[in-house]
């Protein structure tokens, strides 16, 4: 029973191994093309123009920005990918750098505060994503502690499916 | 065989967390990196109620997610909202929950890794329907630790996912839905989505509190967002059109590929994505099924995770990260032989950051012929 096992462990990693050796051997330049990045996260924002209720803000050298003194508290500041730091918004403390959350695009400059109609504060980036920070409870640890939330402009949605969930 | 231990590498996980995070999503393509183009629809868990959209995690597929040195590490969740009146704020909550031994979602409060309440979409203008690409962070201190001996989660699968709360108006004026590539079982009439072979499970839910929770035939555009390389098995059928576009499919095809020959015989992928070290080193194995975990004392403090794989893996590859993507073809379509149906396959890497002499493991994820 243990030799039968043995020997069909053994043909099995065998093939395993001619496969990826026939496949590596035969695989055309072409195969498995891999579609570039397309997302558009250096698309406007949605509907263009900010809404009201915005306050434009200088460029990262104006006068949220940086204060590059480590002796400076950090901890209501967010700090962003060019090591430079706004305020955190939304009476945030403690929230993580905006790089860990911003994802494969390109860094986009703050441009604007606007305070949505939930009454959150978002920073508005030159390529139309939205930022911010804001405390939140967890109930798993007991306390309220800062999220920092990324929103990047999305491609056109796929049509809704309105009739089609399946009850099982 | 070393046990499974939560051992403190601060130093090694601080360096790993500061630089960027990786959404674990499973969905046919990559969306940090490709275009979507197998998307079936937008949809919501239950049409109109409310319902959390919930992809399960099943450590029967997929282990090591996230493994910092034994927990699983979650640090937040990724998401694509697609809004019908951009204009509408949206609200929602986060949720990762515990299942039940039975199957399917704790919808019991206690089951409740973390929700976080009353999220709200950012501002528009605009009336029109549109997407925001979500990427919401718990923070380096707030990391979720799951799937740990005497941790919170106490069954063999947890669930992420975003709660939605009823909404009349969806989808006719406005309302927020999740991208979605319906199974080939779905009949949903969808033309691109999944692509998997016939008899494979439902691999998301519809998590209904106070009432009877549901399967559903689609994948989400969702998953949890950590700081370990993700590996996902691709399935390639050139006689299919579900995937809008050449290329694999990343999950249900390469979870559950059809190799009967009959007519299909599916070839196999692999890919390592990681934003962190994106030009990274990549080392790529494979073994018979799961192996018991296995940590390398050896390397502690320089190699981050554990080896699914056993001790002596069969090595596949060693090659490099292309700006935090590496694909490698297993075996090309027509090329896995029916004698293989029934058998499993678990591949799992690593990523090895030379710039900082800093490793870690991928998830490992098995391909079930």
């Amino acid at each position: 029973m243990i030799r039968d096992s043995m020997f069909r462990e053994a043909i099995v990693l065998g093939a395993i191994a001619t496969l990826a050796i026939a496949s590596w051997s035969l695989q055309p330049e072409t195969a498995m093309p891999i579609t570039p990045a397309t997302i558009s996260q250096t698309t406007p924002a949605h509907g263009g123009k900010a809404a009201a209720r915005t306050i434009e803000l200088e460029p990262a050298t104006g006068a949220v920005a940086a204060q590059t003194n480590r002796s400076i508290d950090r901890s209501r500041q967010l700090e962003l990918p060019d090591g430079t730091f706004v305020e955190a918004l939304n009476d945030a403390v403690d929230a993580a750098p905006i790089a860990q959350y911003w994802g494969t695009g390109a860094w986009s400059p703050i441009v604007a505060v606007e305070r949505s109609s939930a009454g959150i504060d978002w920073y508005r980036h030159e390529n139309g994503s939205f930022s911010t920070t804001q405390m939140v409870w967890r109930a798993d640890l007991g306390r309220h502690l800062a999220m920092t939330r990324v929103a990047h402009v999305g491609p056109e949605p796929a049509p809704a499916a309105a009739a089609t969930a399946t009850r099982r | 065989m070393q046990p499974l231990r939560i051992t403190t590498v601060q130093l090694a996980l601080s360096v790993a967390a500061m630089a960027q995070t990786n959404p674990f999503v499973f969905f046919p393509q990559d969306p940090e990196r490709q275009t979507i183009t197998a998307a079936s629809f937008v949809g919501r868990p239950d049409l109109a109620n409310a319902a959390e959209a919930l992809m399960e995690i099943d450590e029967a597929y997929f282990q090591g997610i996230g493994d910092a040195n034994g927990p699983d590490r979650l640090f937040g969740v990724y998401h694509w909202i697609a809004d019908e009146k951009l204009s509408t704020v949206e609200t929602y909550d986060l949720v990762i929950r515990n299942g039940l031994p039975t199957g399917g979602p704790d919808m019991s409060a206690g089951a409740e890794l973390i929700r976080i309440s009353n999220l709200t979409s950012p501002p528009s203008p605009s009336q029109q329907r549109g997407t925001w690409i979500m990427n919401e962070g718990f923070g380096l201190q707030g990391g979720l630790l799951v799937n740990y001996v005497n941790g919170p989660q106490t069954t063999p699968k947890y669930y992420v996912g975003v709660d939605l709360p009823a909404n009349p108006l969806w989808p006719a004026t406005d309302g927020h839905a999740l991208f979605r590539a319906d199974l080939l079982n779905a009949n949903t009439g969808a033309t691109v989505g999944e692509n998997h072979r016939a008899g494979a499970p439902d691999p998301t839910w519809a998590g209904i509190a106070n009432g009877q929770s549901f399967s559903t035939p689609w994948t989400y555009i969702l998953g949890p967002v950590v700081t370990s390389p993700n590996l996902h098995i691709g399935g390639v059928d050139p006689t299919s059109n579900r995937l809008g576009a050449p290329g694999a499919n990343l999950s249900m095809n390469g979870l559950f590929p059809d190799v009967s020959n009959n007519p299909r015989s599916d070839g196999i992928t692999v890919r390592i994505t990681d934003n962190i070290a994106p030009q990274g080193l990549v080392f790529l194995g494979a073994s018979l099924g799961f192996q018991p975990p296995v940590f390398e004392w050896r390397l502690q403090g320089i190699l981050i995770g554990h080896s699914h794989i056993g001790r002596q893996p069969i090595s596949l590859d060693i090659s490099a990260l292309n700006n935090g993507e590496y694909d490698y073809s297993v075996a090309l379509p027509g090329t896995v032989p029916t004698w293989m149906i029934g058998q499993s396959l678990v591949f799992q890497g690593i990523v090895w950051d030379t710039g900082i002499t800093l490793a870690e493991w991928t998830n490992a994820q098995v391909v079930l012929f």
